[in-house]
């Protein structure tokens, strides 16, 4: 792998946890001398959150599917139409 | 019928009615429930899942505390004590509105690409698996596709005007 890709395999080794002890001393201390590297890291912090983010966003999707699908049943929608109405 | 459109189906009119109990309509119900059942998803997914009761009690449970708190009835919510403790909402479920522009770039950083990254990092599954399921030709072609993937990613993110601004 090229190097941006190794850069990228280590911040992903030390964001999910997967560096031991040792290594993660070493990195955190990278990361203390070099503000790029800490910037590097912060920005695959956010990019792994924003990921789950969408991936929440298309269960959503899903679900809303769901419904619509559910509601073809006359006796779902009967029980849900006499909750609400 | 799957399993998730089987427990819908048994659960979602318990939650209805917690819902219209508490005031809330059908819109917001489902809302809720949807949350509910991706909240129980995951804690399924990670092992963190701790059901004393049925899972339908737990995403009505859910549901109600979802409720609770989006309608900042702390007191309320406090005398469900039994119910947050086995039902925590993670601190990080939601989108934050300086995230939607950067949430909206990711969308657009390319369909293969997100769902092969959320493959990993959302349904936790291995690299085995999402090279089978993806058609790459070993685990080890979709793993430094996954980081090549990544890297186009941050780098939309860069090109974001607003991400300096939000996470400097």
């Amino acid at each position: 792998m090229r190097k941006p890709l190794l850069d990228i395999q280590e911040a992903e080794r030390y964001l999910l946890k997967e560096m031991p002890a040792q290594e993660k001393r070493f990195f955190e201390a990278r990361m203390l001398a070099s503000p790029m590297l800490q910037a590097a890291v912060e920005e695959q912090r956010q990019a792994l959150r924003l990921i789950r983010l969408a991936a929440r966003d298309r269960q959503r999707e899903k679900l809303w599917g769901i419904y619509d699908q559910l509601a073809q049943d006359p006796s779902f929608a009967k029980t849900i139409h006499s909750i609400f109405y | 019928m799957d399993q998730i459109t089987t427990l819908y189906r048994e659960a979602f009119p318990h939650a209805a009615r917690a819902i219209r109990r508490l005031g809330g309509g059908l819109e917001t119900a489902k809302d809720l429930f949807h949350d509910a059942i991706i909240i129980y998803l995951e804690k399924s997914r990670s092992g963190h899942l701790q059901v004393d009761s049925s899972p339908v009690a737990y995403l009505v449970g859910i549901t109600k505390i979802l409720w609770l708190k989006g309608n900042r009835q702390q007191g309320k919510l406090e005398t469900l004590d039994y119910l947050a403790h086995y039902m925590s909402i993670p601190e990080d479920f939601y989108t934050q509105p300086e995230e939607a522009p950067l949430l909206e770039q990711l969308k657009i950083a390319g369909e293969k690409c997100l769902q092969l990254l959320q493959a990993f990092y959302y349904d936790n599954m291995n690299m085995q698996e999402i090279a089978e399921t993806f058609d790459y030709s070993s685990p080890h072609s979709a793993t430094v596709q996954k980081y090549k993937c990544l890297e186009k990613v941050r780098r939309s993110f860069s090109k974001t005007a607003c991400h300096a601004e939000t996470f400097a």
